[in-house]
């Protein structure tokens, strides 16, 4: 009877250790996966900062590039209208 | 001024965008923006009409849909991520357009004090409507002069 609570007892132990290392592991990942979304936010207000000034100027140099006209993006934008008037 | 909430027409944020010489106050309203001296809020119907115009733009144009996803889109793709979302209730029928109507919906959901825009169906639209809503109509220009009135601030962020 002794000899069986010990062994259980063992394997409980066992398990228990199993767990807590699993539970290290878990912790690990979240632990990299938190450390990632802090580095992600720390991104995004570097961008933050800027976007505008960025995407105007990607933009005003896409125009450049392509002679884009002010009645080219007037027919896009009424293309759009069109498409979402249809849909309503 | 931060708390000064504005919602802005497609038109004036597309040609801000790709015209900036062309367009100064479209240009300095976005840099406001940039510098969150205003509060730009924007509903998902805006927010699709601003994309889809855009993307629309690089088809019109026969451009890489690639290229232009990574060198432009993703830039605009941050932009509007970092404007305040609106989800309207109430749809109402103010203007003549349609498709107007989405801006005057998003002001009053958000209880914005501007709406900027020069589109000449939307800045019809009468006092009395904006007096109930208690926000006003004007262009970027104007709306240049607003902020740099106090008095004229003050009055209309009466909320």
């Amino acid at each position: 009877m002794d000899d069986k609570n010990n062994e259980n007892k063992q394997k409980t132990n066992k398990n228990s250790k199993e767990q807590q290392m699993k539970g290290d592991n878990d912790m690990g990942a979240f632990i990299t996966e938190r450390d990632k979304k802090i580095e992600l936010n720390h991104k995004d207000i570097c961008i933050e900062d800027s976007c505008w000034s960025e995407a105007m100027e990607a933009c005003s140099q896409f125009a450049k590039e392509t002679n884009l006209t002010e009645d080219e993006v007037k027919e896009a934008l009424k293309r759009v209208r069109n498409k979402n008037n249809s849909r309503y | 001024m931060l708390e000064t909430k504005i919602i802005v027409d497609t038109n004036i944020i597309i040609n801000g965008l790709f015209f900036s010489n062309k367009y100064p106050y479209d240009v300095e309203l976005l840099k406001m923006i940039e510098k969150k001296s205003v509060n730009l809020i924007i509903s998902t119907d805006i927010d699709k009409e601003i994309r889809d115009t855009v993307m629309m733009i690089a088809k019109i144009k026969k451009y890489s849909l690639d290229k232009f996803d990574e060198k432009i889109y993703c830039k605009i793709n941050n932009c509007l991520n970092l404007a305040t979302k609106v989800f309207p209730r109430i749809k109402t029928n103010y203007s003549k357009h349609s498709l107007d109507n989405k801006f005057i919906d998003a002001v009053i959901e958000s209880g914005s004090s501007y709406l900027i825009s020069n589109n000449i169906d939307l800045t019809e639209i009468t006092d009395n409507i904006q007096d109930m809503y208690n926000f006003k109509i004007c262009s970027p220009f104007q709306f240049k002069l607003f902020v740099a009135s106090k008095n004229v601030r003050i009055k209309f962020n009466k909320k």
